[in-house]
């Protein structure tokens, strides 16, 4: 299909537009900073950038709280590579605030799939193929939930993949026809050490899809297809740029030794006959995020999924071999846990990228069995794909946006009074150190906010702290916003024994005393 | 009057859509937002415009490089000076590069 490339480019914007109001409405219904733990920690590194004015190296008493040891090479410094959390800190800078337009910047990274999986698609397979992938991207609850719970890196660095993957094709094809264009090599090898910064553990994944690639073009070709000069470039481009921040890459390189895996399924070789099984200890995510039908599509999208791999393994021409082999590393990534490691169920999330455009391969090419009918069979063709397209997101178009217009509403994020509370906190002159426990926490993620967004350390009464609290925060606010009268009655009768002190914060809902 | 649709109109046309988007659904902020990070990749595209790359892969390494690639750079300045600052000042050196190259 010939298109206008002008008109295409604002075809692709208007995709990625759609999907940016899709993925934007837990932001649009409230304004307020939501997901779970992780989400905070994101969020707090760019915050804190924003209102310090100065980039973080050595990290503040309330981060350092937490994460003072995840950096395993050097303690209490940043303990990821800067670059994914310096661009939220810019989109703040540029929005003039430290939620909204970090959210919208966040939006923005983590949708970069759709244009990498479309741009791939697109050169490859054609218009149509990256348009249905594009498309059925845009809902894939897997990516959305992980999203909306706040492994923010991971879902940006997954973007990565098909690009460095492109990449290096590109170059592999220009040498194989003896006009070697280097240019390729040189973008993958910036794009590899940028995929490592923004995530580790998908750098493997692309790593992985690059050596096999290598490999099944070794097998086919039986010669070297590529210039040891310009490897030896690559690789010395790709340690220059990851020696930038060498005390966050020696933590990542070293953190990725430890196995995140489930001992109960190391060993299990029947995993290998599935595409994943759910484990026997869950990982703190809902069942159905193991599931084909509830995270990808109905299980008749199988047939054409099935379809477009058998394309690609009979025909085996280079771009084939290349998605093929990104097929492959994801495997392999989510049946690490066999051999005891690797971290499978985050890998896992990276199926539909891979899933969604196979899918629109196969259907292309069980359209192309459809006799010649003049140019209705064009028609037919698009007929077709429009009817997969909507029969597909009938499915999870209803949940995915199901799930982003009920992200953290109601008391599942820090409600207003909440925020005044944080806002006065971080602009207090309380000791930067101090600890708070924090009564009527409703989860662990909405204290972690109060922490995160008040500059200061806070924990749930629940659990047991090391030393005692500083300060005592009664928090009546989210009960209030249930009507839970019985929890209120019991906070209220504990502030009692605050009663011969005087509250150094008090609005309706929340008062904080000094112990 | 009838729109000739090149490389710059297109680039204008999607800079427009992002910060109508920006405004109709987040206010000024949003829309500061998206025009923003639009205009830092600018650079990125016009540095990759030297190399022979079709329209499309200037296009969309330009976005992944610079979203990246940007705040990584303002890492170490912002470590000694105003982060704000240097985010202005990183812009302006990558746009004379991208300059300086297109010149050459």
């Amino acid at each position: 299909m010939k298109i206008n490339r002008y008109i295409e480019a604002i075809i692709v914007a208007l995709l990625y537009l759609t999907a940016l109001y899709f993925w934007t409405l837990p932001i649009q219904q409230n304004p307020l900073p939501y997901g779970e733990v992780d989400a905070a920690s994101h969020y707090a590194v760019a915050d804190y950038t924003l209102s310090l004015d100065r980039s973080i190296e050595i990290l503040p008493d309330y981060i350092d709280m937490r994460y003072g040891r995840d950096n395993t090479f050097k303690e209490h410094v940043l303990w990821y590579p800067p670059p994914f959390h310096m661009g939220l800190a810019t989109g703040g800078f540029l929005g003039g605030s430290s939620t909204v337009p970090v959210y919208l910047t966040n939006a923005v990274f983590c949708l970069l799939i759709i244009l990498s999986v479309y741009f791939v698609v697109r050169r490859l397979f054609g218009f149509k193929a990256a348009l249905l992938s594009g498309i059925l991207l845009m809902f894939s609850i897997r990516d959305i939930l992980i999203y909306i719970w706040g492994q923010w890196p991971e879902r940006m660095a997954f973007a990565y993949v098909p690009l460095v993957l492109y990449s290096f094709y590109q170059y592999v094809m220009s040498f194989i026809k003896g006009k070697p264009n280097t240019i390729y090599l040189y973008l993958m090898s910036i794009l590899l050490a940028l995929n490592l910064f923004i995530h580790p553990m998908v750098f493997f994944h692309t790593l992985l899809g690059l050596i096999l690639f290598s490999l099944f073009i070794l097998i086919r070709e039986k010669k070297i297809f590529f210039s040891i000069k310009h490897m030896a470039i690559v690789v010395v481009l790709f340690f220059l740029i990851i020696s930038m921040f060498p005390y966050q890459t020696l933590n990542v390189l070293g953190r990725s030794q430890d196995s995140g895996a489930n001992p109960a399924e190391k060993g299990d070789f029947s995993r290998f006959f599935s595409w994943f099984k759910p484990p026997q200890n869950n990982p703190g995510v809902p069942d159905s995020y193991f599931s084909y039908r509830d995270m990808i599509g109905p299980l008749w999208s199988i047939l054409f999924l099935v379809l477009g791999i058998a394309l690609l393994l009979l025909r085996r021409s280079s771009k084939d071999l290349l998605l093929l082999a990104w097929l492959a590393s994801l495997y392999i990534m989510i049946h690490l846990d066999v051999f005891g490691t690797g971290r499978v169920h985050r890998s896992l999330s990276g199926t539909a990228h891979i899933f969604y455009p196979l899918m629109s391969i196969g259907l292309l090419y069980a359209l192309s069995f459809l006799p010649a009918l003049g140019k209705w069979r064009g028609h037919l063709q698009n007929g077709a794909i429009i009817v997969f397209a909507v029969l597909l997101l009938s499915a999870t178009g209803p949940s995915a946006q199901g799930f982003l217009e009920g992200a953290y509403q109601g008391v599942g994020r820090i409600n207003g009074h909440q925020s005044e509370y944080t806002e006065w906190l971080r602009s207090s002159d309380l000791e930067e150190d101090a600890s708070f426990v924090h009564v009527g926490s409703l989860s662990l993620a909405k204290t972690r906010w109060l922490w995160m967004i008040g500059h200061r350390y806070h924990y749930p009464s629940t659990i047991q702290a090391e030393a005692p609290p500083i300060y005592t925060v009664i928090d009546l606010s989210d009960f209030a916003l249930i009507r839970d009268q019985q929890s209120i009655a019991a906070l209220q009768n504990l502030e009692l024994t605050f009663s011969n002190k005087t509250a150094v914060y008090e609005s309706e809902f929340i008062r904080v005393y000094r112990n | 009057m009838k729109l000739a649709l090149n490389e710059k109109t297109t680039i204008g046309i999607v800079a427009i859509l992002f910060a109508l988007f920006g405004l109709i659904f987040f206010g000024m902020s949003g829309s500061l937002t998206f025009l923003g990070w639009i205009i830092i990749i600018i650079p990125f595209y016009f540095i990759l415009d030297t190399f022979n790359l079709s329209q499309g892969e200037k296009a969309i390494y330009s976005i992944f490089i610079g979203l990246a690639l940007f705040p990584a750079l303002t890492y170490w300045p912002g470590r000694l000076f105003s982060f704000r600052m240097v985010v202005v000042i990183v812009f302006a050196a990558l746009s004379a590069l991208a300059y300086f190259l297109r010149k050459k």
